[in-house]
C-alpha cells in the first residue's frame, strides 16, 4: 500500500475521532451542570441518584458502557439496531460518561468558592441564577481549567475506545493497516496524530488560562 | 427586630433579641467572641433564618413574629427588604474577577437596571469619596486590606441604602487601615446614615455610636447611650468584659 493511500486512510479516521471528540465535549459540558446540582442539592430525591449515577459511570469500564449503550436497545427493549445508530450510539456513551466525571469537576470548583462571595451577592440583591453566573461560575472556570484540561487530553485518546462496536475511527484503521503491511508506521502515525492533537488542546487550554490570569 | 431566637441544632444562639434602630443612628453591638453578635448581624442581614421572632425594614416586613414562630415573607418581599440595607463583611468578599469599579456598578446595572454610564459615573464619585479615585482599575488582589475595605462600603453604598450593616469591619485591618475605615463610617454617621456596627473597637463605639448594646450569651445584658455604657456600666458583665485587657 501507497504511503499516501495510508495516510488517507487514516485522515479519514481521524475525522471520525475528532467528530467523536468534538461531539462528547459539546454535550458533556453543558450535561454536567445541573448532574453537578442535583449532587450538591440539599434534597436527597436529587442528590442520591446523581452520585449512584456518577458513581456507576466513573466505577465501570467506558467500552463496556459503548457495548450497552450501542446493544442495549436490541437486548432490553427489542428495538431493532440500525447500523447507522454506530456512531450515535459511541458518542452517547462518550457524553454520559464524561459528564460523570466533569460534574464532579465542576462540584468541586464550587464548593471551593467562598460561602461569604454568595453572600455578598444576596445582600446586594442578586437573585440566586444571577450571584451563580456572575460571580461564582466566572471564579470557578478559572479554577477548573487545569483538571479540565487534563479530561480533553483524556478524552482523544479514549476515543480508541469505538472500535469496541466496529466505529471506524483513526485507531482502528491504524491497526488494521499495521496487521495487514507487518509495519510499525501506522502506529506511529497515530502517536503522532494524538501527540499533535493533544498539544494543541495543551496549548489553547494553556492560553485560556492566561486570559483568565488577569486576576488572583 | 423582635424577640429573635435563633438556634443552630440545640444550642441557643439568640434568646429573644430584640432591637429597633431609629432613622440616622448608629448602634454599635458589643459583647465577647461567641456571644451571639455576629449571628444577630446575619439574621438582621436576612442571611440566616431566626427560629423565632419578627424583622420589618423601614415598614416592610420579612418575618412575622407568630405563636409557630418567625414566619418569613415570600422571596420577592424578603428582596425588596435586601434593597433596603447593605452590608460590610469582616472578610470583604469583593469579587475578585472585577475591577474595583466593576465591583461598584455590577449589582447597580444588573440588579437595579441602572444605564452603565450612570452606575459608572455614580462608582467613581463614590470611590473618590472612599479616597480611591485612583484606584478603579485594579483588581482586589491588587489592593491592601483597608482599601478593600474601603471599596466593600462604596460597593454597599453604591445600591443607595437605607441603613448600613457592619460586621467587624476593622478586625483584619492593620491599626493604620483601621483609622481610614472608622473615618468614612464617621462621616456616614455625620450624614445621618443609619448604622448597625459589630464592633470590638470600644473607642470608636463611644466616639461614634449614639447607642451601644452589650450583648452576652445571646441576649442584651446592658444597652444605653454610647459613653455612659462604656465609661460607666451598671451590669457587672458589662464592667468585666469591658475592664479585661483595656
Amino acid at each position: 500500500m501507497a504511503f499516501g493511500t495510508m495516510l488517507l486512510q487514516l485522515g479519514g479516521g481521524m475525522l471520525v475521532s475528532v467528530l467523536i471528540y468534538v461531539s462528547t465535549a459539546v454535550l458533556a459540558v453543558p450535561l454536567a451542570l445541573p448532574l453537578a446540582f442535583a449532587r450538591m442539592s440539599k434534597y436527597r430525591a436529587l442528590r442520591l441518584p446523581s452520585a449512584a449515577y456518577i458513581s456507576f459511570m466513573r466505577g465501570t469500564p467506558l467500552m463496556l458502557q459503548i457495548l450497552v449503550v450501542y446493544f442495549g436497545p436490541w437486548y432490553l427493549l427489542g428495538i431493532r439496531i440500525d447500523f447507522s445508530y454506530k456512531l450515535y450510539a459511541v458518542i452517547i456513551a462518550f457524553a454520559l460518561n464524561y459528564a460523570a466525571y466533569f460534574a464532579e469537576i465542576y462540584r468541586a470548583g464550587i464548593e471551593s468558592i467562598p460561602i461569604g462571595q454568595r453572600e455578598a451577592a444576596q445582600v446586594l440583591g442578586y437573585t440566586k441564577a444571577q450571584a451563580f453566573f456572575r460571580i461564582v461560575m466566572p471564579q470557578v472556570v478559572k479554577r477548573i481549567l487545569p483538571p479540565m484540561t487534563n479530561e480533553a487530553i483524556t478524552l482523544i485518546k479514549d476515543t480508541s475506545l469505538a472500535f469496541a462496536i466496529g466505529v471506524m475511527e483513526m485507531f482502528t484503521y491504524a491497526r488494521q493497516i499495521a496487521s495487514a503491511q507487518k509495519s510499525m508506521l501506522p502506529l506511529a502515525a497515530a502517536a503522532a496524530f494524538y501527540y499533535i492533537f493533544n498539544a494543541a488542546v495543551a496549548w489553547l487550554m494553556g492560553r485560556f488560562e492566561k486570559r483568565l490570569a488577569y486576576y488572583r | 427586630m423582635q424577640n429573635i431566637v435563633k438556634r443552630f441544632g440545640a444550642r441557643e444562639v439568640l434568646k429573644g433579641v430584640s432591637l429597633a434602630l431609629g432613622e440616622g443612628e448608629v448602634v454599635s453591638v458589643i459583647g465577647p467572641s461567641g456571644s451571639g453578635k455576629s449571628t444577630l448581624l446575619r439574621v438582621a442581614a436576612l442571611l440566616e433564618r431566626a427560629e423565632e421572632g419578627g424583622l420589618c425594614y423601614l415598614g416592610e416586613a420579612a418575618a412575622a413574629n407568630t405563636p409557630q414562630g418567625a414566619r418569613y415573607a415570600p422571596r420577592a418581599a424578603l428582596r425588596a427588604c435586601t434593597m433596603r440595607f447593605g452590608m460590610v463583611f469582616q472578610s470583604f468578599e469583593l469579587f475578585p474577577h472585577m475591577s474595583a469599579l466593576e465591583n461598584l456598578t455590577n449589582a447597580p446595572v444588573h440588579v437595579k437596571k441602572l444605564p452603565r454610564d450612570e452606575a459608572e459615573a455614580k462608582a467613581r464619585e463614590l470611590l473618590a469619596r472612599v479616597g480611591l479615585a485612583d484606584r478603579e482599575g485594579s483588581y482586589p488582589y491588587e489592593l491592601s486590606g483597608g482599601e478593600k475595605q474601603r471599596v466593600c462600603i462604596a460597593r454597599a453604598l453604591a445600591m443607595e441604602p437605607k441603613m448600613l450593616f457592619f460586621d467587624e469591619p476593622t478586625s483584619a485591618l492593620d491599626p493604620e487601615s483601621t483609622r481610614g475605615v472608622l473615618d468614612i463610617i464617621r462621616a456616614l454617621a455625620a450624614e445621618g446614615m443609619t448604622m448597625l456596627v459589630v464592633t470590638h473597637e470600644m473607642r470608636f463605639a463611644r466616639a461614634v455610636a449614639d447607642r451601644v448594646v452589650f450583648l452576652e450569651d445571646g441576649e442584651i445584658v446592658e444597652q444605653g447611650l454610647a459613653a455612659q455604657v462604656i465609661d460607666d456600666p451598671q451590669n457587672p458583665r458589662t464592667r468585666a468584659f469591658l475592664t479585661t485587657g483595656l
